[in-house]
């Protein structure tokens, strides 16, 4: 459905149910009459005299009290809104980073031959350990004639961990060019990291006719071809699993006019099983992946089947000029008897072959921008703050190029040394220009005043080249303290008693010491669904350290707590952070903490996920996990197919993870009552 | 008065600067709370509510910003809690029914009919998907301020949202292809 015609419909249906102006201000009026003017609240007159006391304390200076709610969270937004955000805007012009010694080029061939008057160039070939990769280009492609995918051989050695191949030919140009890029482990495991591996180099590259048959077949030798070191690279994924059925993406062929991809599975028994016509998404922009239109597969092949494994080769009528990712989903496999297995296999690629540069050689379609930092670009730092739990800057990038980003920062002191922090980067919502780099520290920065540099890293959003230039910053800022609050408060459910021992509060960040006794040996963690509630704020919890665990489980790292003792002699003790803060104010404080967790182990046996599906579908819930796995590692998530009406997604996942016994619910709900 | 100088007003402890905003947003307000309620008078109940709370949290909002996105965020997460303790309705069609005829969706958006099968349709959605359908297309608000109004990671929002797209497409696609 096209997205105006549901925009019309939604339109349409929303004057349907009110088609009259509503009228709500009488109600309105009546019940605000009954609560009172804000103005005259006490409590707000507390807290504004609470906030300027703290402003006089916290003596800021520079602060601005009309700032962007550039900030996703409620805690800095309100540390925003407390004026405790200092303005800076100083701009720097960012300095050339070194530049990393080039790597080797690619080896250029250049040997050309030509068959059933089509002429094919091999113009370069380039190996590495996990990805092998080679370009060509090809005149008198004429009459439906086309390039099929190739082979490459490697003598003696015998690639291993194959994931998959990708051919981008781009023929809507003359000379039509072509890159292939296979990721597979190439090595000699008895010279590897002690000599340079070579090996003599094959490919064969099919000249197909217009119906798809092999027409001619051009072979190319290469010798002693060096082998670079280098990983597996990108994230696309070879196979997934869902519903218990694996599936793969052995190749992809992505032309100016058309795609083929070819998907294997091995089946479940000996019927002739078919793959259901899959979509893709083809995408000119990685974020955009959501919102693409999707092209159904219009033809596939007989399927084919080999050593027990079953393949079909499916067309699907889309160009894939300019797309620098796509997302191939198959959702069905079928009998002719009518027999089905449904699951979500989904296969995405943001390393497409088009895009990818080698040592020397343009990719064939360039991305956005050039490579290089032209003299135009500006970093200005906006705005900081810092408090014990962490230090926040915003940062604008102005050029003339768009798709400048930070790539990294880091923060030093006054004699130079980096201070040890972890450190994250985000953009405000529609703000893509600006960045907010926050930096945690490993345990608490010093309260009183910061002085050092920070150095912001620019590089390319798209592309391999980032860390182009750097803008140095010097920094001097306050660091506001915590406020320490000890409820030793305790609530038992589901017969664990937690202990909520301390509070400690920033404006903008608080963290909760919580204290329990594990439901079993296990590793039962906090929940990351806690959720934190002051006054009006809500943030769910972003941090969580274990500082206590007797008796200690095996290979559990404890992060030393400095001036904190345990509370208890058995148990576990955990911190957890949440992105909300304290002004001052009389609040009400509400912690929430659903359940503990284990966490999951990257796989799951089949067998485990199966039952707790069965267990689940009689609740009336039905959901598959999905595993895949590709040259950028694996990952799994669930796919909810079906719920009761009222339940969210988040409840489903507690479930699941309930009936594999990676969840213990609670909830454990801590009411305090905080004042300064 | 302008939305400003009624915001200023309403910091200020004058509720004329509500009223201001009232009568300036419910109707679109009220009509969001619908779509994702499927209940007129708890649309109202909804909106007016996240009036009485934007009344009592003005004072986290920043005045160089517009107030309608975010009030509208309050709205939305409101009408979805709101949702999720209402009863399904039961006359509701699935999805798959709703596209089941053979005329163009075009000439189908305008009739009653029509309408009254999306509305059933949407019935059957979970509140959550229903809510960022009415978010994306009916408030035209971008995802990250999606994830803002559900208290959700904007990741979320993309599945969500990714999730009820396809469903709707790959309905048309099935009903076009008859």
């Amino acid at each position: 459905m096209r997205d105006e015609s549901i925009r019309k419909s939604l339109e349409a249906l929303a004057r349907r149910g009110i088609p009259e102006e509503p009228n709500l201000w009488p109600r309105l009026a009546a019940r605000l009459e009954r609560k009172g003017s804000p103005a005259m609240q006490t409590k707000w007159k507390l807290a504004w005299i609470v906030l300027l006391v703290l402003l006089g304390l916290f003596a800021v200076t520079g602060v601005a009290y009309a700032v962007y709610q550039y900030f996703n969270d409620v805690g800095l937004q309100s540390a925003s809104n407390a004026g405790l955000i200092s303005t800076v805007n100083v701009t720097a012009q960012p300095t050339r980073m070194p530049t990393a010694t080039p790597p080797e080029p690619v080896t250029v061939i250049g040997n050309s031959q030509t068959l059933e008057g089509v002429s094919l160039t091999l113009e370069w070939v380039y190996l590495m350990d996990g990805q092998q990769a080679f370009g060509f280009s090809v005149a008198g492609l004429e009459g439906g004639k086309a390039i099929g995918m190739p082979v490459m051989g490697f003598g003696r050695l015998v690639p291993e961990q194959y994931r998959g191949a990708g051919l981008a030919v781009k023929d809507n140009t003359q000379p039509v060019t072509g890159t292939y890029v296979v990721n597979q482990i190439v090595r000699d495991e008895n010279t590897f990291g002690k000599t340079d591996t070579r090996t003599d180099v094959s490919i064969d590259i099919p000249l197909l006719e217009e119906n798809g048959q092999v027409l001619n077949t051009f072979r190319f030798e290469v010798k002693n071809e060096l082998v670079h070191d280098g990983p597996f690279a990108g994230g696309n994924v070879y196979s997934t699993r869902a519903n218990g059925q694996e599936m793969s993406l052995d190749w992809i062929l992505l032309s100016s006019k058309t795609v083929q991809a070819r998907l294997c599975f091995t089946p479940p028994d000996g019927k002739d099983w078919t793959i259901a016509p899959p979509s893709i998404q083809l995408v000119a922009d990685i974020t955009q992946l959501g919102s693409a239109p999707q092209v159904v597969s219009s033809q596939s092949t007989t399927p084919t089947t080999e050593n027990g494994v079953r393949c079909q080769i499916m067309t699907f009528p889309v160009g894939a000029s300019g797309a620098q990712a796509f997302t191939l989903n198959a959702s069905e496999l079928s009998t002719p008897a009518g027999e089905v297995i449904k699951g979500e296999w989904d296969f995405n690629w943001n390393q497409l072959p088009s895009q990818m540069q080698f040592p020397g050689i343009a990719p064939l379609e360039t991305p956005l921008g050039s490579d290089d930092i032209g003299a135009d670009v500006t970093v200005t730092l906006e705005k900081s703050y810092a408090d014990i739990n962490r230090m926040v800057f915003v940062v604008f990038i102005k050029s003339t190029q768009t798709d400048f980003s930070v790539s990294s920062a880091t923060l030093k002191d006054t004699t130079g040394a980096e201070l040890n922090t972890g450190m994250g980067i985000s953009s405000p919502p529609d703000d893509p220009s600006r960045f907010i780099i926050e930096f945690y520290p490993e345990t608490e920065f010093p309260a009183g005043q910061f002085k050092g540099q920070l150095i912001v890293e620019i590089g390319k959003q798209l592309g391999p080249s980032s860390g182009l230039a750097e803008a140095h910053f010097a920094v001097d800022l306050p660091v506001y303290p915590a406020v320490v609050f000890a409820p030793m408060q305790t609530v038992t459910a589901n017969g664990v008693e937690m202990l909520l021992q301390m509070i400690k509060v920033t404006p903008s960040f608080t963290q909760a010491y919580l204290c329990y006794q594990k439901p079993s040996p296990a590793d039962w963690m906090i929940g990351s669904q806690a959720k934190l509630k002051i006054g009006e704020d809500t943030a769910i919890q972003s941090m969580s350290t274990l500082i206590f665990d007797s008796p200690r489980l095996s290979g559990i790292g404890i992060m030393p707590e400095p001036g904190w003792s345990p509370p208890v002699k058995t148990g576990r003790c955990m911190k957890a952070g949440f992105p909300v803060g304290y002004q001052g104010q009389p609040e009400e404080l509400v912690l929430t903490i659903g359940g503990l967790e284990q966490s999951m182990p990257e796989v799951v046996p089949d067998d485990q996920v199966q039952a707790a599906r069965k267990k689940l579908l009689a609740q009336g819930i039905d959901m598959d996990w999905v595993t895949s796995s590709g040259n950028g590692g694996g990952g799994a998530g669930p796919v909810i197919n079906k719920k009761p009406d009222g339940m969210s997604d988040e409840q489903v996942m507690q479930l699941f993870y309930e009936e594999l016994g990676y969840y213990y619910p609670g909830p454990w709900i801590f009411t305090v009552e905080i004042k300064p | 008065m302008d939305e400003q100088e009624a915001i200023r007003q309403l910091k200020h402890g004058d509720i004329g600067g509500l009223e201001f905003l009232v009568n300036l947003h419910q109707g679109k307000a009220v009509r969001t709370a619908y779509l994702i309620t499927r209940d007129p008078a708890l649309a109202e109940d909804v909106v007016q509510e996240a009036f009485l709370q934007a009344y009592r949290s003005i004072r986290h909002f920043d005045p160089t910003r517009p107030f309608g996105p975010w009030f509208m965020r309050s709205v939305v997460h409101a009408a979805v809690k709101a949702a999720r303790g209402n009863s399904p309705d039961p006359q509701g069609e699935t999805l798959e029914e709703l596209f089941a005829d053979e005329a163009s969706v075009e000439e189908l958006v305008e009739t009653a009919e029509f309408q009254e099968r999306l509305r059933a349709a949407l019935g059957n959605l979970p509140p959550r998907q229903r809510a960022v359908i009415v978010q994306r297309y009916f408030l035209d608000m971008g995802e990250a301020e999606m994830a803002a109004g559900l208290e959700t990671a904007p990741g979320t929002i993309k599945w969500l949202l990714h999730e009820a797209r396809r469903r709707l497409h790959s309905l048309l696609s099935e009903r076009n292809s008859r």
